[in-house]
């Protein structure tokens, strides 16, 4: 039996949540640290938590940075979870290791000012989304969504084509991208009820 | 200024295996099963959820295999709090499913062990936990679960938290926790304005709904935790898990939130491992009026072409016509119920499940300006919408709750053994534990009347052959199967029934036979009322019911509850005899969180609940019961029948051969 969605185990975040959540809308999961497997895999996904240069220098040490890239470049379907997603791009703000540069452009950190008023960082909480086109991909996430964000970096694509859903925290952030079959979530669709569960059944269906 | 809604966060507190609630960090008070009341909060659709061990708070080990089986039942953000004390205890707990780690004594202590932790996990997985007492005239802080003083000041810990870059805070008023009196918001004012970078939680008194929107709206909370006020109700302070409806959010932060619908959906899921064929008609012979067939035990229809349940509705409708006289004999009842109630604080005691009959029920009496009090009988299977049906129809009638919350390890091990024993009836425990429980609280409140929400127009009357019930049988299959002591289970023994049932002058009636009772009525009356909701079938507003109706009885016993209602409703004129067979031949497809749920709470594999499930099949007969001393003692029961002390259907089941 093939398995729908191959996650990506390198050490770094919730994954356990996200098998869990895959199991519930009936579909099956699998972890997996080897390069073999994951290059085989139908789709995968791409979680992460923490700090970006402990999950980049990880990623690149284990080799599976590269099978994920050649994974993309060769159209398959990959989902970037959180930090997971901004992974996907060339680089952060919050550290000095390059990302993965599927998808061009940079991860930024929050104002810590929004006109006269502090900004709370983490942005932390349940947000809504609004499509930027991109109908194509993940159709049954609608606008008015909400998701539950936990983030102090938003991604920041440079080519505007690349953002597929925005939220506003103070400023309007690229809360999805996406590039060819390569889609990346800034929030949690593992934790985020049954929105969470219908973006996860859709990319696993795809 | 911001689009995003301010969360609102139960706190759970863990103690060993149960969930407990506290009183200022003391005299904890047990409230249910975790696995069960977090699946709740699950389908509630709740912001986040706060898991805060205070076993482990104060020195105990933390319980990570335990924690595993909480996890899975969780899709919205979770935290855990108690006992963290090394960065790769922080790292297995976010490995099993945490999003978020609070470090309090820890912080306090050994604050470079939080800042490695914010490095490991990043600063969003790491919550800076204070807890504040008023002392000497000024708020200090206290550690390890709010037992020792700390020397720090909360403007050092706000910089000590600063330092260590924990993503959040979370204040706690130990003065108010458990109290309900409110959130002290001069403390919480206090800390955002020390710490005005990161999201605050505020903790610790929120009694009402009103009190979570004032940490936010006046002082600058991120969100909101409360532990009492979801856990409980009303001035009793009973146990009911609740959470505000999406209509009560928008109200208290002016915002839009989608209707969320929940319950345990009756063959709303197809999943092929769990059907159930549909039923085969050819082999049997089927009453010409309703759908009862000749398997049905007691039909009789080798008699004739009406079944005997037709005849018996025939004759308690003759008994209890509806109309004028009927209107008049309920409003008699009201009297009599007001009349025995002078001089105390209530006039009868009614069971609530949540469920339509018992929540119309409720309305009815208190329309008739009757003082009831509700008794709820927590099996801790509860779904989450019986216990927001309770919630919504009790605040809006104003009727006081008490609720007794059983023991979930002795009464879990109660089901296995009704599981293992082999027999249909497994969820009597719960019929016989309300029944218990409806006399216990009757003798303790002085009150002789219980009133019950059957309605033989709606419901129908169970075939003895189908489900047998007495404390007896609970007794000798627990005694034979069961590993766990029978200590707090409310069960109804002989002498007890016998107490109070003969000589305590407790009436029992069921008001609804007065009424002309139509069940889809009152279902649409209900949501429009007080925003009830429907949970998709009968006996589904508690989940182990759930499991015995739509998977158990049918796919083991070939047995479907629901040939007894619809035939209920056909003759009552509720329902077409057409659509009724349409659905009682249609193959079924049970929830399979629910097996799954069940399978995890009951601590059976795959391997394991197959074989119970395809084991050899027993009956009530197979083992001792009070019915020989029903039988014996049948013209003493005739009497209390005629006294109204026992229900009819009990003398027509229980004490004839």
């Amino acid at each position: 039996m093939t398995v729908d969605i191959t996650i990506v185990d390198y050490g770094v975040g919730n994954v356990a949540s996200i098998a869990n959540m895959i199991r519930k809308t009936g579909l099956s999961s699998e972890l997996s640290a080897d390069a073999d497997v994951i290059s085989a895999a139908e789709r995968i996904i791409l979680p992460g938590v923490g700090a970006f240069d402990t999950a980049a220098s990880r990623l690149r040490l284990s080799g599976l940075g590269e099978v994920v890239a050649a994974k993309a470049a060769a159209g398959d379907r990959v989902l970037g979870v959180c930090l997971g997603m901004q992974l996907l791009l060339d680089g952060s703000e919050e550290g000095d290791e390059p990302g993965l540069g599927i998808v061009p452009g940079t991860v930024r950190r929050f104002p810590r000012t929004v006109g006269e008023e502090a900004l709370r960082v983490p942005h932390m909480g349940w947000n809504t989304v609004t499509r930027q086109g991109n109908a194509d991909v993940l159709p049954a996430v609608l606008d008015g969504d909400r998701f539950y964000f936990v983030h102090s970096y938003y991604a920041d694509p440079s080519d505007s084509s690349d953002t597929m859903a925005i939220t506003d925290y103070g400023v309007p952030f690229a809360s999805m991208i996406r590039r060819g079959n390569v889609v990346g979530a800034q929030f949690h669709p593992e934790k985020s009820h049954r929105m969470g569960a219908r973006l996860l059944a859709d990319f696993g269906r795809s | 200024m911001l689009s995003i809604r301010p969360r609102v966060i139960p706190a759970l507190l863990l103690e060993n295996d149960r969930f407990v609630k506290t009183r200022r960090f003391e005299d904890p008070q047990y409230v249910g099963d975790p696995v069960n009341v977090l699946s709740i909060f699950n389908d509630l659709e709740v912001d986040e959820m706060l898991l805060l061990d205070i076993g482990a708070a104060r020195g105990a080990p933390i319980q990570l295999d335990y924690l595993r089986r909480l996890t899975t039942e969780c899709f919205v953000p979770l935290a855990y709090g108690g006992g963290v004390s090394s960065v790769e205890q922080a790292d297995r707990l976010v490995r099993e499913g945490f999003e978020k780690i609070v470090f309090n004594t820890t912080l306090l202590n050994t604050p470079e062990i939080v800042a490695d932790a914010v490095r490991a996990l990043g600063a969003q997985a790491v919550i800076a936990a204070v807890d504040v007492r008023a002392y000497d005239g000024e708020y200090r802080i206290f550690g390890r679960g709010g037992t020792e003083l700390s020397p720090l000041r909360l403007q050092e810990w706000s910089r000590l938290a600063t330092e260590v870059g924990a993503g959040e805070i979370m204040v706690t008023s130990i003065d108010r926790e458990g109290t309900r009196a409110g959130i002290d918001l001069e403390l919480v004012r206090e800390v955002t304005r020390l710490l005005p970078e990161v999201p605050v939680i505020a903790h610790g008194g929120a009694g009402t709904r009103e009190h979570l929107a004032e940490p936010i709206l006046e002082a600058g909370a991120s969100a909101v935790a409360a532990g009492s006020q979801f856990v409980m109700q009303g001035g009793r302070d009973s146990v009911l898990i609740n959470y505000p409806s999406g209509a009560q959010l928008t109200a208290l932060f002016q915002e839009e939130r989608e209707h969320r619908s929940v319950g345990v959906e009756d063959d709303a899921h197809v999943d092929a491992r769990y059907e159930i064929p549909g039923r085969d008609l050819s082999t049997t012979v089927m009453c010409e009026r309703c759908i009862t067939t000749s398997d049905v035990p007691g039909a009789r229809l080798d008699e004739g072409p009406i079944c005997y349940y037709c005849s018996l509705h025939d004759e308690l409708d003759a008994q209890y016509p509806t109309g004028a006289s009927s209107t008049a004999a309920m409003h008699a009842f009201a009297e009599r119920l007001k009349r025995s109630g002078e001089g105390k604080k209530y006039d009868c005691i009614i069971g609530v499940s949540g469920g339509t009959d018992s929540s119309y029920l409720a309305h009815l009496l208190v329309e008739l300006g009757v003082r009831p009090l509700a008794v709820h009988f927590d099996n801790t299977w509860n779904s989450p919408v019986a216990t927001s049906n309770i919630y919504a129809v009790l605040d809006k009638l104003g009727v006081d709750l008490e609720t007794y919350v059983v023991d979930n390890t002795e009464y879990d091990d109660i089901y296995r053994s009704f599981i293992e024993a082999g027999v249909i009836d497994i969820d009597t425990p719960t019929d016989i534990g309300f029944m218990g429980v409806l006399y216990r609280a009757a003798e303790k409140h002085g009150i002789k009347h219980i009133v019950e929400g059957h309605s033989f127009r709606t419901e129908g009357i169970a075939p003895r052959g189908w489900i047998y019930m007495d404390g007896g049988y609970i007794k000798s299959v627990h005694r034979q199967f069961g590993t766990v002591p029978m200590k707090t289970y409310p069960n109804l023994d002989f002498l007890k029934f016998l107490k109070w049932s003969a000589f305590s002058g407790i009436e029992r009636t069921r008001p609804l036979y007065w009424v002309d009772y139509h069940k889809e009525e009152a279902k649409r009356f209900l949501a429009d009322r007080y925003g009830w909701e429907w949970y998709g079938g009968h006996h589904l507003e508690n989940r182990f019911s759930a499991f015995c109706h739509s998977y158990f009885m049918p796919k083991r016993f070939g047995v479907n509850f629901r040939q007894i209602e619809f035939s209920a409703l056909i003759r009552s004129g509720q329902m077409e005899r057409q659509v009724a067979l349409e659905r009682f031949i249609a193959p079924r497809y049970p929830d399979p969180q629910l097996i799954e749920l069940l399978k995890k709470r009951l601590g059976y594999d795959d391997a394991r609940f197959d074989a119970l499930m395809t084991a050899p099949k027993h009956t009530y007969r197979d083992y001792p019961t009070y019915k020989k001393w029903f039988e014996r003692l049948r013209p003493l029961f005739w009497v209390l029948m005629k006294l109204n002390r026992v229900p009819k259907s009990f003398y027509v089941k229980f004490c004839r051969p």
